[in-house]
């Protein structure tokens, strides 16, 4: 379909205000405390580390005390701490995806259902009677063929 | 008969929607479908984006009525098939409209008028013998010429062809029984 028709036919589906379409169910109270202890994962990750070096300068003997306590730490018990902290990042970052991909075909699938029915009804003013092609469209109007059964049919009655 | 067929203009005023004003849109700010330009040439002065913007649809419907009604003359046709060439002039301009009105007078022997889109008393009066004497006969003949129109429209653009069934569909719901 030529792209600007069907941009014309999408502000006509949305009222002109490309906003009314159905998006997905909002979540419930347990689903929303869940991401909402989620999202706080990767933020605080972040200001750990940053926290981290900054203890490192402010108090210095004692991150050296840390720092040896975690030098005895075995290192399998760390890389199980880094892999689980892999895992989580990523996780969240391939769910945050798969939901924007959701949201995008709902919303075009709601738009093309409302345009395909518009089209189908005939709905849609898509031939803009200013528009040139519609106006040298009429020159052909003087050639149609000059066959018409409702005259036909009219003419036959009145014999 | 739907809502689009009873009140065309209130049909279009909803589809057209609020206001937009949309960088890609060749029309400039619009609101219910008129642009800026023509709500200039509305007013009588410069329209600015804020008087589109504040536009009220009454005002929107006296524009279309203007445009589509009055202006081309078409509310001194006899009604059938006044609404149907309504109808036809928001969907392909008043020009081809009332051409195509013509073609069908000429065609049923009720001319010869000339071709030419407009309509004086010539055509009005050829109008009122026609409806006079065919009845429904001249509304389904006018249909019957606007199918051919569209289907003339497909043939010169091939990538229109996805509207035809609706076009069709709505042509069609304009046939009146014939005893």
């Amino acid at each position: 379909m030529n792209p600007k028709i069907f941009l014309d036919l999408m502000k006509n589906a949305t009222g002109g205000k490309g906003g009314e379409v159905e998006l997905p169910a909002p979540a419930g109270l347990y689903d929303r405390i869940l991401n909402g202890i989620n999202r706080t994962g990767r933020p605080l990750l972040m200001v750990a580390a940053m926290a981290f070096f900054a203890w490192g300068i402010m108090d210095p003997e004692y991150f050296v005390v840390v720092m040896k306590a975690f030098s005895q730490t075995p290192e399998f018990i760390a890389s199980a701490i880094l892999m689980v902290i892999g895992i989580f990042g990523t996780g969240r970052i391939v769910g945050d995806f798969k939901k924007r991909a959701t949201v995008k075909q709902t919303v075009s699938t709601s738009v093309e259902t409302e345009v395909s029915t518009g089209v189908s009804e005939g709905r849609f003013n898509n031939l803009k009677d200013d528009d040139p092609e519609t106006v040298e469209a009429g020159e052909d109007i003087v050639s149609l063929e000059p066959e018409n059964s409702a005259i036909d049919a009219w003419k036959k009655k009145k014999k | 008969m739907s809502k689009l067929y009873e009140d065309p203009i209130g049909v279009i005023l909803e589809h057209e929607g609020g206001y937009v004003n949309h960088k890609d849109d060749k029309g400039g700010a619009t609101n219910f479908g008129v642009t800026q330009e023509t709500y200039s040439r509305w007013l009588g002065r410069p329209a600015t984006i804020q008087d589109v913007k504040d536009m009220k649809v009454e005002t929107a419907r006296e524009i279309y009525e203007t445009r589509y009604f009055t202006g081309p003359r078409i509310d001194t046709l006899p009604e059938p098939p006044q609404t149907l060439i309504l109808d036809m002039a928001i969907n392909h301009g008043p020009r081809n409209a009332i051409k195509m009105l013509q073609r069908t007078i000429n065609l049923a022997g009720f001319g010869p008028i000339s071709v030419d889109g407009a309509i004086g008393p010539g055509t009005r009066g050829a109008v009122e013998k026609a409806a006079e004497e065919m009845g429904n006969y001249l509304q389904n003949a006018i249909v019957e010429e606007r199918i051919k129109f569209y289907h003339r429209i497909v043939a010169r653009k091939e990538s229109q062809r996805v509207f035809l069934k609706g076009w069709l569909r709505r042509a069609n719901s304009y046939r009146l029984p014939t005893d």
